[in-house]
């Protein structure tokens, strides 16, 4: 082999050598990078649906209006049904000073929320005080109700007896 | 004194220069050269390029990295928001469903005594509710020649189905009291259904 075959060999074998360098980086990337950017869209496209995500429920969270109007309304519905008892009923009735009210019974069986209420009072004040218990305990469930007169004084008394069910 | 002075050595075993040219390439291998070059130089722009999308991607990336960790902090706040708005909603609907379904009697007694005439006596009221129906019976007293003019009104809230004339029950009567002579019982029957 002469000198001239040799340097030609070695010519060639550095263009091999040097194409080899030029396409390493492309092997790299589709090697290397290219999983890498699969990867990294992915987690892009997990960002884009996270995001629409949010925006829908802000669009449904804001659907609600006057949410904290309504959570001191129920509130306050609340404690009109904590505090409508037996006992309130009782107290709302014969201690009120607006009321002439006689013979005030009540009666509730055990283990039930139904109450039967009887009382005597004026015509114009039975009305009155319906309205102003009812205005009170907002959530007393009227099952029946009998007015009749006082057998005693029929003309200016009214009996009446109420079943109503605690709420 | 004797000065030293260092003397150098003196190369005579020169190589001589070769006389024939030692690396002689055929000339299409020139060609092979260039094409390399402009190879190299295209490819390199190209990777240059490649490389400035794929940062772009990466900072992307990152960006959204953070931007996912913020929204899910911020979708975990509004899951919260929204179970309590429902929830208020759900409670607020609730409530005012029972109030709406609950009978109260202020309507009720505005409107009964507009039932009875001026030559009528009422004697027993009876109210009774029967899911979203309202049987309202009124025992009256009333001259035997006068009847009982249709009813058409109903109180707020409610619509008038029926109303229709009966013979009282007994203790719909008032007790030990005969009724004049020209009078009679009479029992109203009306119906009503809650709007």
């Amino acid at each position: 082999m002469n000198t001239n075959t040799r340097a030609q060999i070695a010519a060639s074998l550095g263009i091999v050598v040097l194409a080899f360098i030029t396409v390493a980086p492309w092997v790299a990337e589709s090697h290397w990078l290219k999983p890498q950017e699969a990867r990294w869209r992915a987690i892009i496209r997990h960002k884009d649906d996270l995001v629409i995500q949010m925006l829908a429920l802000d669009k449904e969270v804001t659907s609600y209006q006057n949410i904290p109007e309504k959570k001191e309304a129920n509130q306050s519905f609340r404690r009109n049904v904590d505090s409508s008892t037996l006992d309130g009923l009782q107290g709302f009735v014969s201690s009120n000073p607006k009321y002439q009210v006689f013979n005030f019974k009540t009666s509730q069986a055990a283990d039930s929320k139904v109450v039967k209420v009887s009382l005597v009072t004026s015509y114009d004040q039975l009305g009155h005080l319906l309205t102003d218990m009812w205005n009170n305990y907002q959530f007393l469930e009227l099952d029946s109700m009998i007015m009749k007169p006082n057998p005693n004084r029929p003309d200016d008394e009214v009996l009446a007896s109420a079943l109503v069910k605690l709420p | 004194m004797k000065t030293f002075t260092k003397r150098l050595p003196v190369i005579i075993d020169l190589q001589p220069e070769p006389q024939d040219v030692v690396l002689r390439l055929p000339e299409w291998m020139k060609y092979l050269f260039i094409m390399l070059y402009v190879a190299t130089t295209i490819g390199l722009a190209l990777l240059l390029r490649e490389s400035i999308q794929v940062f772009k991607l990466y900072q992307e990336t990152v960006q959204a990295r953070r931007t996912t960790e913020e929204t899910v902090r911020q979708i975990n706040l509004m899951q919260i928001r929204l179970a309590e708005n429902k929830s208020a909603q759900k409670d607020y609907d609730l409530y005012k469903l029972r109030q709406r379904q609950n009978i109260r009697p202020g309507p009720l007694l505005d409107w009964i005594p507009t039932l009875v005439g001026k030559t009528q006596r009422a004697h027993t009221v009876t109210i009774e509710q029967k899911g979203d129906n309202l049987e309202v019976r009124v025992a009256l007293e009333k001259p035997i020649a006068e009847t009982i003019g249709r009813v058409t009104n109903a109180p707020d809230g409610y619509t008038l189905q029926s109303s229709v004339e009966e013979t009282p029950q007994f203790n719909e009567l008032p007790q030990g009291q005969k009724a004049n002579l020209n009078n009679e019982f009479v029992a109203l029957v009306l119906q009503l259904k809650k709007q």
